[in-house]
């Protein structure tokens, strides 16, 4: 066990379940603008990095507004976002011939959003003073505060949107156009209003992955390029389109990369994700927990 | 004259757009080194869309794994030819084992996944492939890069700079006629029926997973290729030009052009290589007006730039042929 | 006559549903053989399992007295079965003549790696195809529309030109799944002209069908499948008779109009 000396478990626990929780939360958002439109959505990152800049860059710095105002007025950007993007670019690629041309056409729209954002909000660095940056000293333990608030407010995600699909009737309309948008057009529900909502709740959520990830990583363009990737992994690992999937593969993945740093050198962390991927896509591609939808 | 249909036609206006570019790259690229270095980026981005062609443009199945396989062109030969030792012609023969081989081990995911989980390996493999060359610091050099790569040439044919572009014209130019070659052929057939209906592919007795696994071999086979002309030209090598935005960038350049067409894959190619050259007044907007015009493309033009090309030629003859009557 | 297509107790489970179940039937040679029977009844099914698309739970297939039961679809198609589907499957991006020379892409032998070492020889083999398709192009009647993209034409002339296809990859046995579905009634009976010709030409029909027009007029031989099973095998007339058939598919108008 000599491996083990002066390594602190817990604190690798939290780590690997605060990265776990951003990779799962990385699954849902993409998630829900699978099960609603069938598209994946390869523009997420740049999503995530707009979140991140509105927040840090408009709202916390040039404006320098208190923490909580800024966190809700970028929720309610990203949201209007999301609407905007649903109606000019994903309603139309949903319905072209090939999958290949819609997939081409998110990553097309991930750069412009990129780029967008390196236009407004230059392309240096920077970080926001006093945002979740402290540590808690649990005995040798030393926590980071944002870990801390990662899982916390992961916890509050899975809830309410557990409790938005099976209560509201905005959420029940969200699965019936995921299960079949003929049949729900018929039923009367407003397809593209609903797959408007889903989109904005995507982008809200990636707007709260942004805020999440600003104190962990410096705030510029690429700051979550490898997270939004492995988000991916979660969701293949986990059971792609299956919400309870998404946390399983998350968290499964935060602890392999964390637990793996004992067995590997540092260097392959990333690797291990992806190798991870490519081998359940080979061996068992539904995923730990099959989606319900075929 | 019936018979003289559109195959024929493709065939006829591939030849023509590939003699016209080698025309135009021979005479812009004789002396200025600048230049010259775009056009050899020009080449072995054609070499590297002709190669994409058969598994995305025909075959259907999206591979954004064109960055990993050019990696892994450049550094089997750059490491072989560096640390190695080879004689770079010896490397070329290691090049081909690595392209059969790269051909088989992305093509068997093909077999079992459709669609974004295939997209997802390939970004895996590119991922992979890029973190290794840049951790790998004893064999690659890492972020540091691996430099005093040799010109491939043949004994002492090819050996300086400028000749070893000639080498790579060639190069190109071969490949090219290889590619039309194929795309209008059974196969370039048997692949797009493959995209278009996989189940009447193979009640056609079509042996889809043979194919597919071909295709992507004649695919990592022209990007091995292409390292080689990357490599071997620039002379150094590092990981921060084989990034997963390469390989989107390669699938821009196949759907400006046209899926499936050789003349619309040389138009792409050279369409996103050169034209950011010559717009270096936008620098600061360029790729978000390049980026936008290929999204409003994959909405309301998803065919490419190829076939509307050759729809207004037909208009503009037909116009005459009536004037003339 | 031989036995040209022989089900031996072929049964198909999926989970705890049974699709087929013990089903056993012969299709002579130089035959028009048709599966009939409701909806669910398990005649796709069928014909999945003999184009190789899943292999049966148990039983066997022979083929030209050949075991085709665990092959796959393409070795199947390329030992002289060719088919139609029950929801028309063309190439939609390339032209009518493409679609048939796709059909046609197993009768040539040439490898993808010889053949860029060998163009001249490529260039034989597609003129051969090419000659071929528009003869067969001709024969179906769709040679003046050759050159039209596939997504362009009718409903009624991508019928014929999937049995085109199906016809250019040279085979002794045609599966045709409801080839009259979606036709209007002149379409049909176009249809079933180009059908008879083409048994005329040497060839076996094995077909599918809900229009009893259809099959009363065109079969020689019937078999009547319910529930996955067997109920009754014989001639039109036999079958139109049959108090089982009756009571669990034709109805007893059929009876009274055909014997009126």
């Amino acid at each position: 066990m000599s491996i083990l000396a002066g390594i602190n478990i817990p604190q690798l626990l939290i780590t690997g379940i605060a990265m776990g929780c951003i990779y799962f939360l990385v699954a849902t958002e993409y998630t829900l603008i699978f099960n609603a439109t069938g598209l994946v959505n390869f523009a997420h990152e740049s999503f995530i990095v707009l979140g991140a800049y509105i927040f840090a860059g408009t709202f916390e710095r040039a404006l320098g507004l208190s923490h909580w105002l800024s966190i809700v007025l970028t929720i309610v950007c990203m949201m209007a976002f999301g609407v905007l993007v649903a109606t000019i670019v994903l309603n139309p690629l949903r319905n072209l011939q090939f999958v290949t041309y819609a997939m081409f056409g998110t990553m097309m729209l991930s750069r412009i959003v990129l780029e967008i954002i390196r236009l407004t909000w230059g392309t240096l660095p920077f970080t926001v003073k006093g945002f979740l940056r402290s540590s808690v000293n649990i005995g040798s333990t030393v926590l980071s505060e944002s870990y801390l608030y990662i899982i916390g407010v992961s916890i509050i995600i899975v809830v309410a949107l557990q409790l938005f699909f099976k209560k509201t009737k905005a959420g029940k309309a969200m699965i019936c156009v995921s299960q079949n948008k003929d049949a729900a057009a018929l039923m009367g529900i407003n397809v593209k209003a609903s797959i408007n909502l889903t989109v904005a709740l995507s982008a809200a959520l990636c707007g709260v992955i942004g805020i999440l990830c600003a104190p962990l990583y410096n705030v510029n363009t690429s700051m979550v390029a490898s997270v939004a990737l492995k988000g991916f992994c979660a969701g293949v690992i986990g059971g792609f389109g299956s919400y309870p999937g998404a946390i399983i593969g998350g968290i499964l993945i935060g602890l392999v990369e964390q637990f793996g740093i004992l067995f590997l050198p540092t260097v392959y962390k990333d690797v291990l994700a992806f190798g991870l991927m490519i081998v359940f896509l080979l061996i068992r591609p539904s995923g730990i927990i099959k989606a319900k939808k075929a | 004259m019936n018979k003289n249909t559109a195959i024929r036609k493709g065939i006829i206006a591939a030849v023509a757009t590939a003699a016209g570019l080698a025309l135009l790259i021979v005479f812009f690229s004789v002396s200025n080194t600048y230049v010259q270095s775009v056009m050899n980026m020009l080449l072995y981005n054609i070499v590297l869309v002709l190669g994409l062609n058969f598994i995305t443009g025909l075959t259907g199945q999206m591979n954004l794994a064109t960055a990993g396989m050019l990696a892994l062109g450049a550094y089997t030969y750059g490491v072989l030819t560096t640390t190695g030792g080879w004689e770079p012609w010896v490397a070329l023969f290691a090049l081909f084992a690595v392209g059969l081989a790269l051909g088989r081990c992305l093509g068997f995911p093909s077999l079992r996944l459709k669609g974004f989980f295939l997209s997802l390996t390939t970004i895996g493999f590119t991922e992979i492939v890029r973190l290794l060359a840049s951790n790998l610091a004893d064999v690659t050099g890492g972020t540091m890069g691996l430099s005093n790569i040799p010109h491939l040439s043949f004994f002492f044919a090819f050996a300086d700079k400028n000749s070893y572009f000639y080498l790579n014209l060639i190069f190109t130019v071969i490949l090219t006629l290889i590619a039309i070659h194929i795309v209008y052929s059974k196969w370039g057939r048997a692949y797009k029926a493959i995209r278009d209906n996989v189940e009447a592919a193979e009640a056609d007795g079509i042996h889809i997973s043979k194919l597919k696994i071909q295709a992507f071999t004649l695919a990592s086979i022209y990007a091995v290729i292409a390292g080689c002309m990357y490599a071997g030209y620039n002379t150094y090598l590092n990981p921060t030009g084989f990034t997963i935005t390469h390989s989107q960038n390669y699938i821009a350049m196949l759907m400006l052009g046209g899926l499936g067409s050789v003349p619309g894959n040389i138009i792409g190619a050279t369409l996103v290589t050169v034209l950011p050259e010559l717009l270096r007044e936008f620098d600061d907007y360029y790729w978000l007006m390049f980026c936008t015009v290929c999204l409003v493309m994959a909405i309301f033009v998803p065919d490419g730039l190829w076939p509307l090309l050759r729809k207004l030629f037909r208009k503009l003859t037909r116009r005459d042929t009536r004037a003339l009557r | 006559m031989a036995t040209m297509l022989k089900l031996d107790h072929i049964t198909k489970k999926f989970g705890g549903l049974v699709a087929v179940n013990d089903l056993c039937m012969e299709v002579k040679e130089h035959e028009i053989h048709a599966l009939i029977g409701p909806n669910g009844a398990g005649k796709t099914t069928a014909t999945n399992m003999i184009e190789g698309v899943y292999p049966p739970t148990s039983g066997h297939i022979y083929f030209m007295d050949k075991e085709i039961t665990n092959m796959q679809t393409y070795q199947i198609a390329r030992l002289g079965i060719g088919r139609t589907f029950q929801n028309i499957k063309v190439y939609n991006t390339m032209t009518a003549l493409e679609n048939v020379m796709v059909g046609g892409h197993q009768l040539t032998k040439l490898d993808l790696f010889p053949s860029i070492l060998r163009p001249f020889k490529l260039r034989q083999e597609e003129k051969m195809l090419r000659e071929k398709a528009e003869h067969m192009l001709d024969y179906i009647g769709l040679y003046s529309i050759r050159n039209e993209l596939v997504k362009n034409l009718p409903y009624g002339n991508r019928k014929v030109l999937e049995i085109g296809r199906a016809l250019m990859t040279d085979p002794k046995l045609i599966l045709l799944d409801e080839p009259a579905a979606g036709l209007n009634p002149s379409e049909r009976a176009d249809f079933i002209r180009l059908l008879l010709r083409i048994y005329d030409e040497g060839k076996t029909l094995f077909f599918i069908e809900h229009n009893m027009d259809v099959v009363m007029n065109v079969s020689q031989m019937i078999t009547v499948v319910n529930f996955g099973a067997k109920i009754a095998e014989g001639t039109p007339r036999e079958i139109q008779n049959d108090p089982e058939v009756i009571k669990a598919y034709l109805g007893e108008r059929f009876k009274v109009a055909n014997n009126g």
